[in-house]
């Protein structure tokens, strides 16, 4: 008879099984925490040694906290979550079949099991560091309240960077592009580590802690957290989805996340904004969804025309399921389709609530439409560019791959941003001063810079848009007429 | 339980790796799959083995599509590559042990025996706390091996199998592998030592080019191609020996050896006979003479050109 311990153990994902124990036995993490130890006692013991008068000096502990915290961040924001992601995407090349290719593990399994090993290494990290890090409070300048809400922030944050690592290691791509994704996953990371830093330091200073009782606190905490957790989910299920069987109706659990998050971030929005009386909630959630849906959009062009065997015996056989299922099945037709009516329903909801109830009320008696606007132009434009890579696509690259059309439609985006400036440079005689700023209307960025030419920023994307929008409008009705169960 | 590759193609750009392929395997037979280098068996296996997608085709295990639904078909197919990969701090046990829950094997008794057992099969239990960097070639062929079978799979794909085993590994390998086939298990399994799949195969694919040039029981496709040929041994002229052969009607070609003569004969095992009577007959002694079986390899090097794909 099994123990319940040798019972639990068996139920546990067999990637973190395999990983920790690799972990154990292998030198790379238990050389890597005690180096984290080791420097972390010289740090200490550094300040202590060398810090005129310790016993006067309040700031000294903040110093000390700051100095680990950062060391800390540096080894759980590079080191793990790194390793994490080249190991994913070695393993997922096909000369090493052994995890994605011949196991009956799930995509979910597997990329659970990697997210967890890692948090699990993360957490080892953080509690070996911990008691160094409660031994500032002793130095003074700092609660433990403020260490404790410090600690989970950047833990999150960590966890954050772990997935963003796994999500760039299942991309599609041979090894030029592994090599940039890496490249540009560093550069984010150090970012990442920059502002985890910075918001600390902030948190530090303001002493967060003595105001954990306030409801001004948590409105931002949990707010925070819950898209940190939102946004975690979202990488979660995009992995998922992209080490999933390209026959398999891969898209269909991401757009349901979306449309969950769409939902879940808006209530949350709309309950701060009524109860704290601020507007930034509620436009944080609209420019989030705009970006989200825009690049939804831009990444349903990717998705395979023709649908597999699979796909097509899975779409519903009654009329009533078949039109919601168009949009959630696998297919730039209801990609695309999904995008624009998700990112339509945003607009009218922000309108709704922001510019016709809001305003009759005493707190929310400013307009502010500018925001939306934005919004509404930077959709335009993922309209643009979306819709004439659909219509190139159906066109001439019908049975391109995904990472061909990915790399396809970032070119575009390049070129169509940055190659009428070079012209436009080009004819003014190399003078950038002169340079008119409707050079750069085929860049959406434009919007967020130049308010001057917004008016023909409207025009150019509107006709762009109709025109690309009644080319493809056959194809769009064809699709869905084929969207039929085998 | 059945195997059916049909119109199997897949091309690196121009390279039609496999061309058109198609065939079946069967419960309880070993399969050879052979080719020169570069014909395409290792690509045809692995998208059999659900790891690359093909063009066009399909390949349906017990009637599922391996295209489709490739998790499903995993279940029912052990691989076995013609490498190990590289998994740093892991010893033997741990390897299995991991294959064995990732196949859905949860339970810790179950599983240790279900271990046991493959590595006692496999000849792997004195080596079981090794780490995998630790083995050479042929273990790691074991361990290969070991972890194909660990789910007990009616269809088992092997790659180049014997690559890089001793003798003695080489005859155990072929023990396990006609074991398997007893169970009833297809077992497909490509090699380039053709004399050892001869002796334990019951049907055979070659390819050459992407293309399949035949499929079919090893013994009808010999019996197809089948030359009779014999080797006679004389303390006559050999010279002599081989032109009087030549002029028979029964015989195709005739050569001269280092200590015989080999001729091909036209017809049947019979007409042997009436050659010795003729060569007795003309006065030459004849000290043996010998039929001469078609092997595997003659097959092979009748049906292919050696060319790449």
């Amino acid at each position: 008879m099994n123990s319940p311990s040798v019972k639990f153990a068996d139920r546990i994902n067999p990637i973190v099984v395999k990983e920790i124990r690799q972990a154990v036995k292998g030198r790379f993490t238990s050389w890597t925490l005690i180096l984290t130890l080791a420097i972390e006692l010289i740090i200490i013991g550094f300040v202590l040694v060398f810090s005129k008068d310790i016993g006067k000096n309040f700031s000294i502990g903040q110093s000390l906290f700051v100095g680990l915290l950062m060391f800390l961040l540096f080894v759980c924001v590079f080191l793990v979550p790194v390793s994490t992601g080249t190991r994913i995407s070695s393993e997922k090349t096909s000369s090493n079949v052994d995890l994605f290719f011949i196991t009956t593990l799930k995509p979910v399994q597997i990329i659970s099991g990697k997210l967890l090993t890692a948090i699990i290494v993360i957490l080892l990290f953080f509690t070996a560091s911990l008691p160094f890090m409660t031994l500032t409070y002793l130095l003074r300048g700092l609660d433990l309240p403020t260490i404790f809400v410090i600690l989970v922030f950047n833990f999150l944050v960590t966890a954050g960077c772990v997935q963003f690592c796994i999500f760039q290691a299942c991309l599609p791509g041979g090894i030029v592009s592994r090599i940039m994704r890496l490249l540009i996953t560093l550069f984010i990371l150090l970012v990442v580590y920059q502002i985890a830093g910075a918001a600390s330091s902030e948190m530090l200073h303001k002493g967060i802690g003595s105001t954990i009782t306030t409801w001004d606190f948590w409105s931002h905490a949990l707010t925070s957290v819950s898209y940190i957790l939102i946004g975690l989910g979202f990488l979660f299920v995009i992995s998922v989805a992209l080490i999933s069987p390209t026959s398999a109706n891969r898209v269909f659990s991401v757009r349901l996340y979306l449309l969950f998050s769409w939902l879940a971030t808006g209530i949350i929005s709309v309950i701060w904004f009524f109860a704290a009386q601020n507007r930034s909630f509620l436009q944080a959630w609209l420019m989030l969804m705009t970006i989200t849906f825009a690049i939804n959009m831009l990444a349903s062009v990717c998705e395979r025309q023709i649908p597999s065997q699979r796909i097509l015996k899975d779409i519903p056989k009654k009329p009533i399921l078949r039109l919601p299922a168009f949009f959630l099945f696998s297919g730039p037709a209801g990609g695309v389709s999904f995008s624009i009516i998700m990112l339509t329903m945003t607009f009218l909801i922000y309108s709704l609530i922001s510019e016709i109830i809001a305003p009759p009320l005493k707190a929310f008696s400013d307009s502010n439409q500018e925001l939306l606007l934005t919004a509404i132009g930077l959709a335009l434009y993922a309209c643009c560019y979306s819709l004439t890579s659909l219509n190139i696509k159906a066109a001439f690259f019908k049975k391109s791959s995904t990472y061909s059309t990915m790399t396809g439609i970032i070119s575009f985006l390049l070129v169509g941003s940055i190659l009428p400036v070079i012209i436009g440079f080009l004819l003014r005689q190399n003078i950038w001063e002169e340079l008119s700023p409707l050079w750069y209307i085929g860049n959406p960025m434009v919007l967020l810079l130049e308010e001057k030419i917004w008016v023909e920023c409207f025009t150019f994307t509107g006709i762009w848009a109709s025109v690309a929008f009644s080319i493809s409008l056959p194809w769009f009705f064809r699709q869905l007429k084929s969207f039929k169960p085998i | 339980m059945e195997v059916k590759v049909v119109n199997l193609k897949k091309y690196f750009k121009k390279t039609k790796a496999v061309d058109d392929i198609s065939f079946d395997l069967l419960s309880g037979q070993i399969t050879a799959f052979v080719g020169p280098n570069g014909a395409g068996k290792t690509t045809a296996m692995r998208i059999m083995a659900t790891i690359d997608e093909p063009d066009q085709g399909d390949v349906l295990i017990d009637g599922i599509s391996a295209i489709q639904y490739p998790e499903k078909v995993r279940k029912l197919v052990g691989f076995m590559p013609d490498f190990l990969p590289t998994h740093p701090d892991m010893t033997v046990d741990d390897y299995l042990d991991f294959f064995a829950r990732a196949f859905g094997i949860r339970d810790y008794e179950k599983r240790k025996k279900i271990v046991r057992q493959t590595e006692e099969f496999t000849n792997l239990i004195t080596i079981k706390d090794k780490f995998l960097k630790a083995l050479s070639k042929g273990m790691k062929q074991r361990v290969s091996l070991a972890r194909a079978i660990i789910h007990d799979p009616p269809v088992l794909i092997l790659d180049e199998p014997a690559a890089g085993l001793d003798p003695r590994a080489r005859v155990e390998l072929r023990e396990s592998l006609k074991a398997l086939a007893k169970k009833g298990k297809i077992i497909f399994v490509s090699s380039h030592i053709l004399s050892e799949l001869a002796e334990i195969c019951d049907t055979v694919v070659i390819i050459e080019k992407g293309k399949l040039l035949k499929a079919g029981g090893i013994q009808q496709i010999s019996r197809e191609n089948m030359h009779l040929s014999v080797m006679i041994r004389s303390t006559s002229d050999l010279q002599k020996l081989a032109q009087a052969l030549q002029k028979m009607p029964q015989i195709k070609d005739a050569k001269v050896m280092p200590n015989c003569v080999a001729a091909e004969i036209k017809g049947s095992e019979a007409e042997s006979g009436k050659i010795l009577a003729a060569l007795v007959k003309d006065g030459f002694e004849i000290i043996e003479i010998k039929h001469v079986k078609t092997s595997l390899e003659d097959i092979f090097m009748n049906i292919t050109k050696g060319e790449l794909a």
